[in-house]
């Protein structure tokens, strides 16, 4: 096995510690936003797992479509879940004074959108690049729009910038997973692959801290 | 060659019988146990249809069991249940034991066609079938229930947190299909694998 094969395994090995380690936590906190969380958390641990245990039997990681790749895009829906949750509980009154905010929110799925054309340019793979780019432009969207909009309005009970900005990392971090690993860098992939491991941490400790605040 | 569709109807014939004399909870729970076999005859078309272009797009027949005929399985089992939930707006309890009564439709109709298929006269291969598969189907049926009935406390979720939850059935499902695909120890770890998650998640549901 290659050296970066080995990082990238071990790199591995430390997400599915944290993985495993949020989702249970989440799963043992009441409330819905941690039985999403603990749905989320154990959607990408799966996704890893499978992926890892493909490699170690197959002796290579998946190629083409993979299943994996169906769990982290779960994961994601998982996320725009909670998000959608937050916004369906605002009133008319809040929904006007949003409008601004949509605008601007509009940025972040921008950016996905064009990093993953970036990413079908170089490697191809239109069927698989839609169906991360959708929820992901999804996701980037109501997270900024919830973190601009303020936390008064979010549902949550105190301001959501920690969770919301966390997961904007995490969407970040994905995209940047996507593009490093397209442009062939191995260092730069394991580099953003160790940061996923701290944005899920981020995620869990941000949405633990709005919730007691 | 054995034909699914002539065990189906053995299996469903009774079951349509048991339907329209029982009443309430119990009618429910047969019928939705009925559309479990009907999921598993309709996966038995799809997933030979799906083998075919896989196989002659270059795909080999373990790559596909492994990474395709659960995205199949696991949908056809959710529809019956999403349908359910759309148009009768169930109760969560009902909710949850119809998709596992699909679930266990689904397992029944398969264990007994790969009985059939592979011989019933060894116990153990018996049991291992039962107690891997067949608690598989269950599992993934509960995350089916317990999940779907959890995101449509609101109507608005439906669709993102239905995609969501079948992703992560068809993740657990694919997961045990790559495990008992392989040799060795691997396929030891598969065959244990359902009855581990089906302990976690009980002691779960205890405890919450």
């Amino acid at each position: 096995m290659k050296m970066t094969e080995t990082i990238h395994l071990i790199n591995q090995f430390i997400q599915i510690a944290c993985l495993s380690a949020v989702a249970v936590l989440s799963a043992r906190r009441s409330g819905w936003l941690f039985r999403l969380l603990a749905g989320a958390f154990s959607c990408y641990l799966l996704g890893d797992v499978f992926y890892m245990l493909h490699m170690w039997i197959y002796g290579q990681f998946p190629s083409g479509f993979s299943v994996a790749y169906l769990s982290y895009i779960g994961t994601y829906f998982f996320l725009i879940t909670i998000d959608l949750w937050l916004a369906g509980e605002w009133t008319n009154e809040q929904k006007k004074t949003m409008r601004p905010y949509r605008r601007i929110s509009m940025a972040a799925p921008t950016v996905v959108v064009v990093l993953h054309l970036i990413y079908y340019i170089r490697d191809g793979g239109f069927f698989i690049n839609l169906l991360f780019c959708v929820p992901l432009s999804l996701l980037a969207y109501y997270s900024l729009l919830i973190l601009l909009s303020g936390g008064a309005q979010s549902g949550l009970g105190a301001p959501p910038w920690w969770y919301h900005g966390a997961v904007l990392l995490f969407v970040f971090v994905e995209n940047m997973m996507f593009l490093s690993s397209s442009f062939g860098s191995d260092t730069v992939y394991t580099a953003f692959d160790f940061l996923m491991s701290g944005a899920i941490l981020l995620m869990y400790w941000a949405a633990a801290k709005e919730a007691t605040a | 060659m054995i034909y699914l569709e002539n065990i189906f109807v053995c299996l469903a014939a009774p079951l349509l019988i048991a339907v329209f004399l029982l009443e309430g909870e119990a009618r429910r729970f047969i019928g939705f146990f009925l559309l479990g076999l009907t999921a598993c005859l309709l996966a038995g078309y799809c997933n030979g249809y799906i083998e075919q272009a896989a196989v002659s797009g270059g795909l080999d027949y373990t790559q596909f069991v492994v990474q395709f005929a659960p995205v199949c399985e696991e949908i056809l089992k959710a529809l019956p249940v999403l349908f359910y939930m759309a148009v009768f707006e169930p109760k969560r309890r009902s909710i949850v034991s119809s998709a596992l009564a699909v679930g266990l439709g689904f397992a029944t109709l398969e264990n007994v066609n790969h009985i059939a298929n592979y011989g019933a006269v060894e116990l153990p291969f018996a049991l291992v079938r039962g107690f891997s598969a067949g608690i598989m189907h269950a599992i993934c049926a509960a995350i089916l229930g317990y999940g779907l009935a959890f995101v449509y406390q609101r109507k608005w979720l439906a669709l993102t947190g239905s995609f969501a939850v079948i992703c992560a059935a068809t993740t657990f499902h694919a997961t045990y299909n790559l495990l008992v695909s392989a040799q060795g120890v691997w396929r030891g770890l598969g065959y244990i694998l359902p009855a581990v998650a089906a302990a976690a998640i009980m002691i779960g549901i205890k405890n919450s």
